[in-house]
């Protein structure tokens, strides 16, 4: 407090500049990094009562250079896992993948099917209409955050697929 | 050979002979008529897959023991799945929902079976929860390995457990992208293959139970084999 009233003393003015300028730092780290990722048309699937697995969906549009996905997290959930289920010789296989290759300049969807984000252990059912929250951790652009609305069990993909 | 001696012998080889093509020839026809005999192919409703033992080992959501034929129904839709799975097999799910509600009346001669493969995480009770989310006459069996094995191997079907990956919580079980069509008395009139999209799968399951019922040999596009 003395140090503070001898500033004040000394100049208004300069202590006002320094404010404004630790401000300007502060908003500037809190700001997500400058990232040629977007995340677009994010959801989830309801879950039926007593389920402890949910499936998100969503598309990254790489703008950029390549980069790696490799994992995500939510409150929602103890542990979040990238599958793929893929149809081969007539068996749906569900295997984990470590982290996904994001190209340079190409859209990755996880969609229906094909690839899903795994919500395991869930710390309750997701119900149609809310939202949860995601972040995305990327090898390069660090973690992006979306939230996630849930849609009910016949809801199926957003419009625009 | 040509020995005059010969002559009797060779009318009695004549004989001989007769007798044989006379075997031969009902051996031979025979043969046809087991060739001919409508065989379990891809195409054609395989043959008897049910003995009354068919569903020995499994317990339905509700507890009971599953009997081999269903009371009131004409068919089972046999879906593989785990309640793990919260992406194909809840697609699956509301595929069967879309085609209970688009049969219409025809809706009361199916029973859905959802099949756990996992029969390790997925109880009576979690799988009545599961499957009565989606719609309450879709029934869940639980069976222990031998039973599931049984089943599989009837039905040509097949599942199996993914090896557990290094960091990965859980496991994923691996099955057949096929549901069956399984009349009471044990034929198997359809097959029908996963699709992604479940409108269209629930298309496809209300064209096979249509052709089931028509007794129509659909040209096999809904009537898709199990791929070797």
């Amino acid at each position: 407090m003395p140090s503070l009233y001898r500033l004040k003393g000394r100049s208004a003015a300069s202590a006002q500049t320094l404010i404004w300028w630790l401000t300007f730092v502060t908003a500037a780290a809190a700001a997500p990094p400058a990232t040629s990722l977007r995340i677009e048309q994010a959801w989830a699937r309801e879950t039926p009562p007593g389920a402890t697995v949910a499936a998100a969906y969503l598309r990254i549009v790489n703008g950029g250079a390549a980069d790696v996905l490799r994992g995500a997290s939510t409150p929602v959930a103890k542990q979040v896992e990238l599958h793929s289920s893929t149809v081969e010789n007539g068996m749906m296989r569900m295997r984990p993948m470590p982290e996904l290759a994001i190209p340079a300049r190409q859209t990755v969807a996880f969609k229906p099917g094909t690839l899903h984000i795994m919500l395991i252990d869930l710390a309750r059912p997701l119900k149609a209409g809310e939202r949860v929250h995601l972040t995305l951790m990327f090898r390069d652009a660090g973690p992006i955050s979306v939230d996630v609305p849930v849609r009910g069990l016949d809801e199926g993909e957003p419009d625009g697929h | 050979m040509g020995t005059s001696t010969g002559e009797v012998p060779q009318r009695r080889g004549g004989a001989r002979a007769l007798r044989w093509v006379a075997i031969i020839a009902l051996v031979a026809g025979l043969a046809v008529a087991v060739a001919l005999r409508p065989v379990p192919s891809g195409s054609a409703p395989q043959a008897a897959t049910t003995s009354p033992d068919l569903f020995t080992g499994f317990i339905d959501d509700l507890g009971r023991p599953v009997r081999g034929q269903t009371a009131g129904k004409k068919y089972r839709l046999i879906e593989f799945g785990y309640t793990h799975c919260p992406d194909v097999c809840p697609l699956t799910l509301v595929a069967v929902r879309t085609a209970l509600r688009n049969l219409g009346p025809l809706a009361d001669r199916v029973e859905p079976v959802f099949v756990t493969v996992d029969p390790e995480r997925d109880s009576v009770e979690v799988l009545h929860r599961h499957v009565s989310a989606f719609d309450p006459r879709i029934r869940a069996y639980r069976g222990d390995q031998k039973a599931l094995d049984r089943l599989c191997t009837r039905l040509q079907l097949r599942y199996w457990r993914e090896p557990d990956a290094p960091g990965s919580n859980g496991y994923g079980m691996s099955h057949s992208a096929t549901l069956v069509l399984l009349r009471n008395d044990g034929i198997v009139p359809e097959r029908i293959h996963y699709i992604e999209d479940p409108a269209v799968l629930a298309e496809s399951i209300v064209s096979a139970v249509h052709s089931a019922e028509s007794g129509a040999r659909p040209g096999g596009d809904s009537a898709t084999r199990e791929a070797r």
